[in-house]
């Protein structure tokens, strides 16, 4: 569907210093596949976006859109952004205020004659758009007077009426309050499923882009870091800073004694002492390794529960408690094992306070080593 | 703690927070007011007195009459002079937004190169004085200019081709002067005007032609409208240009009017008073609608926040083509004015640029202007006019605009008053004092006081400006922090908002002595022998055709003035605050 290959694009300063951009992304999209790029500011992924839609000219690279190619820094073919079959959603929604809510909808179709459209055609149909974003009541409504919740659907509903075969968006729901955002994560979702869209969705927001995408790209400095369904993102991440920049995470930084393979088991020395820890990759003794444990997955033992339950005896680690943080659904304690801090999520119940001794299981299953980023 | 009910000293006077407040306002809202009620309902009444009294012989009025008015509703001067005026305000909107628009879309929206220097235009304009401005253009076109010159050899001609002294003179001249305020405001609306409206354009389908119809001209439009109409009523008013090119060419409008009719012997105040208040009229409606374009046009420039980003095109080859004709607008704006002024200051005599006049080049004319004394007082006038009117103007005005930002019970009289004046032109509001104080028992008449009360009221309104800009860009919550750590509320403004605002301040202060000194409006009607000023001075050398040492002196006091412009716009890009 879309294929972006090496692209290329740095932006330097007036003077001439070079800045941020991307510098080499890769990566394929199937046909109705919701796809994120998801990272920090700065990382590139609104410059991705921004070069699959046409409005910056990438310095290297090939992009492919349903087998045509749109842009080849090589052979010179740039298509204006005008004739390529892309939809987008800006972040800061960019609906005309000199036209009602009916007009911004139908300007796509106005602008372009060669959906042989009648204007009765082009009445029904962005009436239909209008109504499956659920504005069918502001039709004749200045856009002026929309709330941000509708100016955000109505730009949505502007960007289906081509019927694109791409959708782009960016950070649409950057501007939303949390309430309306997770009402408008959800009805995204629901519309891009119903259109059957295949979309690309700039976000910095984790917790979004896991809710909402089929395949998640995160991003860090120019360069794909990973690419993978939420799951595997969560998961199964394969560099420390994607197990950090998703989700909350406990990193502790060791060394090996023997050259491990993909899928094993093997010890990591830490300050903490040997963590038994799996291995998703090959990794030869030489190099620094890390072992990432989620909060959530660290079991918490009371000295009595202790004594009454089975004693593992690898993976188990004596801690202090330091804070305690009702979160509701969830009770977040922070513990010190030596001098290393371990934050550990539980279901509320325990009657666990700072100060009191307890006991850490790492289950070995849901560890997961990681080679150290570069410093 | 409260001891609000052992403070009651008197009905309604009471100290609340540690502070003394009447009914509820704070004292210095009712001391500002007070002033600004002084400063300005006295001149106004004495302006309306005027148009409906007869004049005596010493200036003080005689018996009610409204003979004034049913002159000009019937004589034909007035309607043939509001005629004049509109076409001549309608002609120099048109032309100066023309030129405006290409500029600032050049500059603005393009990647020409050396595009940022246009701002040049801005800084030198702001320092040349009005008259110098429209005298430079009259040598420029005049009979023995280089224009005339050049046509009668291109055309064979026997005699000058054009004549300057006329309507389309007026037209071109006041046109070309406001092209870089125009360019300065077009800008800001070209700037400020989200590109993510033409992406979101291009996205969906259109080509650039087709973006720029539907969205970049239209989102626009408002912006430029509400400009053509603020410098059609800038024109309007205008008395320069109308004097110096109108009337020796026979054309007259409303401000040389007023002008004509207070010249005359015995001063026909009566008749002045009456142009004046029709043309006060007039300037309210226009404003009226201003204010309506420019809200609308303020709607239509929401900055979106995070995703706001500048978009210039990339012009390619074009580029070149974009520069010729910003280098052509630079010649024509400042170029070919200065250029000619310069020539003039140079030799003994003009009689058109030669070859042959290079041998002839002196800075005699520099000597004589720097030996006369009479220059010096006018000098000294002038600067001591502009540091008065801008040191009462900035800090009374950054006081307003503090009490009126941070909504203290009735502070927005306080800003209402202090830009209403914006609907007096000079030449109004030089008439308007003239009477008051020729109606004083004290003698204010001919003095430089005068000038500085009447500059003072009249520039107001642009301090305002500047004031309430640099208050809004300090938070609440800096003062607020100011009060929890117990400073009492003078404390607060002395320590916290008094620095914060000082940038705002000095701005403030530049642009008010940079306008008050170049204006000739209000010094023609009230300066005495004792109080002129060298905008004044320029326009009696021109009368009196000492065109070459006046040449010498306008190019000095440019230099001077441009110097002041310069820091004026270095201090106000750094603090952010815009000209409007």
């Amino acid at each position: 569907m879309l294929n972006v290959q090496n692209l290329f694009k740095q932006y330097s300063s007036d003077d001439g210093t070079p800045g941020g951009g991307v510098f080499g992304a890769s990566f394929k999209i199937a046909e109705g596949e919701l796809f994120t790029l998801l990272g920090p500011s700065g990382c590139g992924k609104t410059t991705t976006l921004r070069s699959v839609a046409g409005l910056e000219r990438p310095q290297k690279g090939v992009i492919e859109l349903a087998r045509d190619t749109i842009y080849d820094a090589d052979t010179g073919i740039n298509v204006p952004m005008h004739q390529r079959d892309i939809g987008m959603v800006f972040q800061s929604y960019a609906i005309w205020p000199h036209m009602n809510v009916f007009e911004n909808a139908a300007y796509p179709l106005r602008v372009n004659k060669n959906h042989g459209m009648n204007s009765s055609q082009i009445r029904s149909k962005v009436t239909s758009i209008l109504g499956l974003v659920g504005l069918e009541d502001f039709i004749n409504r200045p856009s002026t007077q929309l709330s941000g919740g509708q100016q955000q659907r109505l730009a949505l509903a502007r960007a289906l009426t081509r019927e694109p075969s791409l959708l782009l968006l960016d950070e649409p729901l950057s501007n939303l309050d949390a309430l309306l955002r997770e009402q408008m994560r959800s009805e995204l979702k629901r519309l891009q499923r119903e259109t059957g869209v295949t979309a690309i969705y700039v976000t910095h927001d984790q917790s979004e882009a896991l809710a909402i995408s089929d395949r998640i790209a995160v991003m860090e400095n120019g360069l794909i870091r990973q690419v993978g369904s939420p799951k595997e993102i969560y998961q199964r991440p394969t560099s420390e800073f994607v197990a950090r920049f998703i989700g909350t995470t406990n990193l502790f930084r060791g060394g090996l004694t023997n050259d491990t393979r993909s899928g094993e088991m093997a010890n990591i020395e830490t300050p903490i002492g040997p963590i038994l820890s799996f291995f998703s990759a090959k990794v030869s003794a030489s190099q620094s390794v890390g072992v990432v444990i989620r909060p959530e997955n660290v079991e918490i033992q009371t000295l009595e529960e202790r004594e009454s339950l089975s004693r593992e005896t690898e993976n188990c680690f004596e801690a202090t408690v330091i804070a305690e943080t009702y979160l509701g659904e969830i009770d977040e304690y922070e513990t010190k094992v030596g001098e290393e801090t371990v934050i550990i999520r539980t279901r509320p119940g325990k009657s666990i306070g700072p100060g009191d001794k307890v006991f850490l299981y790492f289950p070995p299953a849901e560890t997961l080593a990681l080679i150290e980023d570069n410093p | 703690m409260n001891k609000q009910g052992s403070n009651q000293h008197a009905v309604g006077l009471r100290q609340e927070n540690g502070q003394w407040n009447f009914f509820g306002y704070s004292p210095l809202v009712i001391i500002l007011a007070a002033i600004l009620i002084v400063l300005i309902l006295p001149a106004v009444i004495y302006l309306f007195q005027a148009s409906f009294h007869e004049t005596n012989f010493d200036g003080s009025f005689g018996d009610f009459t409204i003979r004034y008015y049913i002159e000009l509703v019937t004589g034909e001067r007035f309607l043939n002079n509001c005629l004049n005026a509109l076409i001549y305000a309608l002609g120099s909107a048109i032309v100066a937004i023309s030129i405006g628009v290409t500029l600032a879309w050049i500059v603005e929206r393009t990647n020409t190169p050396f595009r940022h220097w246009v701002l040049i235009l801005s800084i030198v304009s702001l320092g040349i004085p009005s008259v110098l401005y429209t005298i430079s253009f009259l040598m420029l076109l005049g009979k023995a200019g280089p224009v005339n010159q050049l046509l009668m050899v291109l055309l064979g001609a026997n005699e000058p081709i054009l004549n300057v002294y006329s309507l389309w003179g007026m037209v071109i001249v006041e046109g070309i002067e406001f092209a870089p305020l125009s360019f300065l405001l077009l800008s800001s609306v070209f700037r400020s005007t989200d590109a993510s409206f033409e992406e979101a354009s291009m996205m969906s389908g259109a080509n650039i032609l087709q973006t720029f119809r539907n969205i970049t001209f239209r989102l626009a439009m408002p912006g430029i409208l509400a400009l053509v109409i603020l410098i059609f009523i800038r024109a309007f008013e205008s008395f320069e240009t109308p004097a110096l090119v109108g009337l020796p060419g026979g054309v007259s409008v409303l401000t040389t009017d007023i002008y004509e009719s207070i010249e005359e012997m015995p001063a026909n105040y009566g008749q002045a008073g009456a142009f004046s208040i029709m043309l006060l009229l007039i300037v309210g409606v226009l404003l009226y609608f201003y204010n309506q374009l420019s809200r609308k046009a303020e709607r239509f420039q929401t900055i979106t926040g995070k995703g706001f980003r500048p978009r210039e095109l990339d012009l390619g080859q074009w580029r070149w083509l974009t520069f010729s004709i910003l280098v052509l607008l630079f010649f024509v704006i400042i170029g070919f004015p200065l250029g000619i002024v310069f020539w003039v200051s140079m030799v003994p005599y003009f009689d058109g640029i030669s070859l042959n006049a290079l041998q002839l080049f002196t800075f005699d004319n520099y000597r004589t202007i720097a030996r006369a004394g009479s220059l010096q007082d006018s000098l000294g006038n002038t600067i001591a006019l502009g540091v008065a009117a801008a040191t009462l103007v900035a800090p009374f005005t950054a006081l307003c605009a503090w009490l009126a930002v941070r909504r203290h019970k009735g502070a927005w009289i306080l800003d209402q008053f202090a830009t209403a004046p914006l609907i007096f032109p000079a030449i109004v509001m030089g008439m308007a004092f003239l009477q008051l104080i020729l109606n004083l028992p004290f003698g204010l008449y001919g003095t430089l006081l005068s000038i500085i009360l009447a500059s003072m009221v009249r520039y107001l309104p642009y301090g305002m400006r500047y004031s309430y800009a640099g208050i809004l860009q300090i938070h609440t919550e800096l003062e607020e922090a100011s009060a929890m750590s117990g400073a009492r509320q003078s404390t607060t403004f002395i320590r916290i908002v008094m620095p914060l605002v000082a940038p705002a301040m000095l701005t403030c202060w530049l642009f008010v002595f940079l306008v008050s000194v170049k204006a000739v409006s209000i010094p023609i009607l009230l300066a005495g022998p004792k109080s002129q000023v060298v905008a004044i001075t320029l326009f009696d050398m021109w009368e009196n055709g000492i065109t070459n040492e006046l040449a010498a002196l306008g190019m000095s006091w440019t230099a001077f003035m441009t110097a002041i412009s310069i820091v004026f716009y270095w201090l106000a890009k750094r603090y952010g605050l815009t000209l409007r």
